[in-house]
């Protein structure tokens, strides 16, 4: 069967990037390593651990970018591959929020790793519940 | 498959192309498209599978800062730094040998991909130097763990996320050297043309993917 391997396949749209000179790549790769270096050196500053995890990954945020932009040539693909890969994104966020939101509002009466559970104070059943639960046979 | 290897050569000096599925003959480039965003697709659900494990960091660091913070002291920063600058290099070679690839210029990819591969290889090699660091004091997961120098509750539990998430990863840099390999080789049969070179570009989606998920390790395990 007769292969049309049009050289035209290049000219598809959006690509215009692709066609722009190597320089570019060593550009982007500076600025990683100069962002590495920067993560390396904002870690090192005395800061509360909040602003630590919040810097760190502020500036891997920005490397992502970097590398999905241009290494992976996202900037100036087809809008949907833009589309699967910020969405996976939001999807992790989402993931990572609830799990959280679930994990930091834990208290007695809902950590399951509490045992045995007779040992839980009944005064603090009698508040956490509008209707007491039934005493514990004896 | 047999027949790729009696492919004959196309006028300006590359092996002929493999024929394009009929559904999208006459039209290149939705073909392209289509190969690329089922790339992406894949990518997405590597991004959640590492999503996982990550929330589990986010989890168990939580739980326990303390160990979090002594065990993070206990890595080494300059191998841990050693391999990002490697995987962002390797990176950069990669994006190149693409750009070779997708102007016809075959042996510059295939000695590019080589260095790549190369650079996996060394990240390799101090990942396990590290590993091996690990198992001799005893830090370790679960009840493996036997390291006296991390005093608060939770200390196996970070050894738990470490082996776990960079295991996972250095599987995933085993895999993206086989991926690049297997394109180094066609490079060498001359197989990629401006009209023809997703395998190359693919492949370099999924090393590049690899080299995102360091990103995000490197700051979390080593620095924070």
């Amino acid at each position: 069967m007769a292969t049309p391997h049009a050289a035209g396949a290049e000219a598809a749209p959006g690509h215009a990037t692709h066609h722009a000179s190597a320089a570019r790549y060593f550009v982007v790769w500076i600025g990683l390593l100069a962002l590495t270096l920067t993560t390396f050196g904002v870690s090192r500053i005395p800061m509360s651990g909040h602003m630590h995890l919040a810097a760190a990954i502020f500036i891997a945020c920005i490397k992502v970018f970097l590398v999905a932009s241009f290494f992976m040539h996202l900037w100036g693909s087809e809008g949907t591959n833009k589309l699967v890969f910020c969405v996976s994104f939001v999807f992790v966020a989402t993931l990572l929020f609830f799990v959280l939101a679930d994990v930091r509002t834990r208290f007695t009466l809902t950590n399951s790793r509490i045992r045995p559970l007779p040992d839980i104070d009944q005064s603090v059943l009698q508040h956490q519940y509008p209707r007491a639960p039934e005493a514990p046979a004896k | 498959m047999e027949a790729s290897s009696a492919r004959a050569m196309t006028a300006e000096g590359y092996l002929a192309p493999p024929p394009t599925p009929h559904h999208y003959e006459g039209n290149p480039a939705a073909h392209k498209h289509a190969v690329r965003f089922g790339m992406w697709l894949f990518l997405a659900t590597e991004i959640l599978l590492f999503a996982g494990l990550f929330v589990g960091y986010a989890t168990f660091r939580m739980d326990f800062p303390e160990a979090f913070d002594q065990a993070a002291r206990h890595l080494s920063l300059f191998l841990g730094t050693t391999n990002t600058l490697l995987l962002l290099t390797s990176s950069l070679t990669v994006a190149l040998a693409h750009h070779n690839a997708e102007h016809g210029k075959n042996r510059n990819a295939f000695w590019l991909l080589l260095v790549s591969i190369a650079m996996g290889a060394g990240f390799l090699c101090i990942k396990a130097i590290e590993y091996a660091e690990k198992f001799r004091e005893g830090a370790l997961p679960g009840r493996f763990f036997t390291f006296s120098e991390i005093t608060a509750p939770g200390g196996p539990m970070f050894y738990v996320v470490y082996f776990f998430t960079t295991g996972l990863h250095a599987l995933h840099v085993i895999v993206g050297m086989s991926l690049l390999a297997w394109v180094a080789v066609r490079c060498w049969r001359k197989e990629f043309s401006p009209g023809h070179y997703a395998p190359v570009e693919n492949a370099g989606l999924y090393w590049h993917l690899v080299d995102l998920v360091w990103i995000f390790l490197y700051p979390l395990l080593y620095l924070v």
